[in-house]
């Protein structure tokens, strides 16, 4: 298991690599760099200045390599240019706690309750609840988390003023994006839990546990969650990963602090060590995740192996 | 789980009435649309929201309040026209640590603008200064430039050309060299990398969330700052500051919609005010036509254009019509262009009662068919939302007023510039931005600036230009700035103005000492609530 985990770490420094070196020089293959964004009427003895400082006039492979001796040698990504003085680390560090506070509990909740809520339909299949449940799923999933969040602020704030509108600091500040956040997550889960329920609820060892004698409530909670929730676990992985970069949108609204607008504005202004930090924070994230899942994989259904061993 | 449940509800509850308890008194909550990227004055980076920020936290030896220069960082100063050299003396003002504000922190902000290693990006603002353009290059060293602190409350700017705007337009903040040293590439991004001496501090900064700015008791004119806090939140979408504004979480709100405007305006909890914009939109003729390079054409193309019935149609009216090249957000020290001269194309109106008369006058003169409904005009326009309306209005009001025909060529803003300025068009129109320095859009239409494709340059409108350019009596400059105005507008008509813009300020109605002049860096000085 330990060996396993070793391995899987080392690979993803492998993809790290990888999806490093593509994200690198596609970037530098769109027009426009960090100085376009800035002031326009640059001096031209500005824009040599400031070339030679972030060592954009070299070619780009040379770039390249100053990139990769930054990291191997000083572990540093580098300086954002949009932003001087602020260290791609630092901001990596201290903002992804910030989206992760919002995007993760997020993921949490829509995870527990769709998992309940999904079996809840799957078991009163064609019922009330389960064709109430099967209209917010469908919601959930086509309503734009833009919609959903604006007027979530409307009515929260400006109808029922619960809630503080912009801003960031008190927990009451997380309420509504969390709950913006949760919705589409809550929402697959549900979806995912019902089909899966209700496929597990036809197997015959459902129907040997029933004629066993176990209780319905033992029934569903040893043999159908266990069972079903596999499907769920496979999407949880990619779905932690878009907490990070689907967040910007919630992050806009309610203006929190998170990575998100640091992405997409780095991307905009061609902030280089940014994107590349952003780039490699997210497949860190998603690599990461994937394997989280596949251990969580064997601790639920002990017939999957990791590997090979007997 | 019932037990979870209660629980949950009377945490939700608690923090509900923890939002609604807010605190009165002296506080306001404004916005940026953007974050700061640094508040480091002389970076490259610096941009409007760092701007607006330092208006608050630091001190300037002059503001701008009310279109007018003030003194504020500085008690008093005098200009020795032989010599070109400003001499500042300034206050008894404090860093917000109680260390004494002196000459050499200003000084040594402008000696960083200069570096070349910061590469400031408005460097040609201060070519003025002696030596400046020199140590940019890296021809000189720092020490050479035409600044010095003799004492240490006494500054002098030596310039090598006379610069009328120069109070206006150089950024006279100072910063403390030993505080920047010890930041180093750090200084301006964090709270704790910044160091205040405005009228107010700066206490927090939340990265893309918000800034806080407390009274700073260190300033020198602390008896008459009012507000006790100012907090700027981050935000950049609209429908949350429509929300924030509605609920009183946001104190001032700045909309362009009519929509959202119509709910301030009948809810006494707020005011609404115009602010004018330093903005024109113009039609552009192009002077090398064959039809266009008489100025009775050009002439007759500008008084047919109804304006009133322009915004009306295309702005419900919120934006006021244009018949000049100024808004009356520009002047000189408080006084606009607007206050002692009429737009000009109001008199050429009264003058030639009849456009169509006029234009068969032109195509006489240019031995063309004396009839405006041979004629075909190619009006090019950059495409927007607003496209089709534009076109619409101009194709109706020259053809119902002239009997011309126009057709249209619609291309996206880069390449419809493109061809403006290579002279590959007959018509267009376009707006253009104003700066708080007045010569800004007249600059524009010099015949070797080369800016604007207009192609119908005068040697007088230069001369006046250039004139007024380099005068530093106010009144003659805005006389002859009123005499290249009509030449350019009335005369000539190598423009024909269309409207300026405003916006719509939106402020709770408690506020009061606020500037509405878009040029103000008045910052939150004066402001203050009134119940």
């Amino acid at each position: 298991m330990l060996k396993y985990i070793l391995k899987r770490i080392l690979y993803m420094f492998f993809v790290l690599l990888i999806v490093t070196t593509i994200t690198f020089f596609l970037m530098h293959f769109i027009p426009g760099d960090p100085l376009t964004a800035m002031v326009q009427k640059l001096p031209e003895q500005t824009k040599i200045n400031y070339y030679a400082k972030y060592g954009l006039d070299k070619p780009v492979y040379i770039q390249y390599l100053v990139f990769l001796k930054g990291i191997f040698t000083q572990g540093t990504l580098g300086e954002s240019i949009r932003f001087p003085g602020r260290n791609v680390m630092d901001v990596l560090q201290k903002y992804s706690g910030f989206s992760s506070e919002i995007g993760l509990v997020a993921v949490a909740i829509g995870f527990v309750i769709g998992v309940i809520l999904g079996t809840l339909a799957a078991l009163k299949q064609n019922k009330l609840p389960d064709r109430v449940l099967g209209v917010i799923a469908i919601l959930g999933i086509s309503v734009p988390v833009y919609i959903l969040g604006t007027v979530f602020q409307y009515l929260f704030t400006v109808k029922w003023p619960l809630f503080p509108t912009l801003g960031w600091g008190t927990p009451a500040h997380k309420v509504l994006p969390i709950l913006c956040m949760s919705f589409a997550p809550l929402a697959t889960y549900t979806r995912y839990m019902r089909s899966s329920v209700l496929d597990v609820i036809n197997q015959d060892y459902i129907t040997m546990a029933e004629a066993k004698g176990l209780s319905f409530s033992q029934v569903v909670r040893h043999h159908v969650l266990r069972n079903s929730i596999l499907p769920s676990l496979t999407i949880l992985g990619p779905n932690v990963a878009d907490v990070f970069t689907g967040s910007f949108v919630i992050e806009s609204i309610f203006s929190i602090p998170g990575l998100g607008s640091y992405y997409i504005t780095a991307v905009n202004d061609r902030d280089f060590p940014m994107i590349i930090g952003c780039a490699m924070f997210y497949t860190a994230i998603y690599v990461l995740s994937l394997l989280v899942v596949d251990i969580l994989y064997v601790i639920i259904d002990p017939r999957i192996r990791l590997a090979q061993d007997k | 789980m019932k037990k979870l449940l209660t629980a949950l509800a009377c945490a939700l509850l608690l923090m509900a009435l923890a939002v609604c308890a807010c605190a009165d008194g002296q506080e306001i909550t404004v916005y940026r649309t953007n974050e700061p990227t640094t508040l480091d004055r002389v970076a490259a980076t610096i941009d409007e929201a760092g701007k607006f920020i330092l208006w608050d936290a630091s001190e300037p030896l002059f503001r701008i309040e009310e279109g007018a220069t003030v003194l504020s960082g500085a008690e008093s100063y005098s200009y020795d026209e032989a010599t070109m050299t400003y001499t500042f003396t300034l206050r008894d003002n404090k860093w917000q640590d109680g260390v004494k504000v002196t000459a050499q922190d200003y000084l040594y902000s402008f000696q960083r603008m200069v570096d070349p290693k910061n590469a400031y990006g408005y460097i040609s603002d201060i070519y003025c200064i002696v030596n400046a353009e020199d140590i940019y290059a890296g021809k000189m060293d720092v020490s050479e430039l035409g600044v010095s602190a003799p004492d240490e409350k006494t500054l002098v700017i030596q310039l090598n050309e006379i610069t009328p705007a120069f109070l206006e337009v150089v950024p006279l903040y100072p910063q403390r060299q030993d505080f920047v040293e010890a930041a180093g590439d750090a200084y301006g991004i964090d709270v704790d990398k910044f160091i205040s001496c405005g009228p107010f501090k700066l206490t927090a900064w939340e990265h893309n969330s918000y800034l806080t700015l407390e009274k700073n008791d260190q300033y020198w004119d602390a008896d008459n700052v009012k507000l006790d806090k100012v907090t700027v939140l981050i935000t950049n979408d609209a429908e949350a500051q429509y929300s924030a504004m509605l609920n009183g979480t946001l104190d001032y709100c700045r909309f362009t919609s009519s929509n959202y405007i119509n709910t301030f305006l009948n809810d006494d909890r707020f005011q609404v005010e115009d602010a004018v914009l330093p903005t024109l939109t113009f039609v552009l003729f192009n002077g090398n036509d064959d039809l266009l390079k008489n100025a009775k054409i050009r002439q007759a193309l500008s008084l047919a254009i109804d304006r009133e019935f322009f915004v009306e149609a295309m702005y419900e009216g919120i934006y006021p019509p244009a018949y000049g090249l100024l808004s009356s957000a520009i002047g000189i020290n408080g006084v606009a262009l607007r206050d002692v001269a009429e737009e000009p194309v109001k008199a050429l109106a009264e003058a030639n009662p009849d456009p169509k008369a006029l234009f068969i006058e032109g195509l006489t003169e240019l031995g063309m068919d004396p009839d405006p409904s041979k004629i075909t005009l190619t009006f090019s326009i950059s495409s927007g939302a607003t496209t089709d309306d534009t076109i619409a209005l101009y194709q109706a009001m020259w053809g119902e007023t002239l009997g011309v025909n126009v057709v249209a060529d619609v291309s996206e803003w880069a390449s419809f510039w493109s061809d403006c300025k290579a002279g590959d068009f007959q018509i267009g129109t376009l707006a253009w931005s104003g700066e708080v320095d007045i010569s800004f859009l007249f600059n524009l239409f010099l015949t070797d600036s080369a800016q604007m494709p207009c192609f119908t340059y005068s040697s007088e409108f230069d001369e006046l230009v250039i004139k007024a350019n380099k005068s530093m009596d106010a009144d003659e400059r805005l006389a002859l700035y009123a005499q290249a105005e009509k030449i350019m507008m009335a005369d000539l008509a190598a423009i024909a103005p269309v409207c300026y813009r405003v916006q719509k300020d939106v402020l709770n109605s408690k506020i009061k000492g606020w500037d509405f002049n878009v040029f103000s860096t008045a910052g939150h000085r004066h402001v203050y609530l009134d119940d």
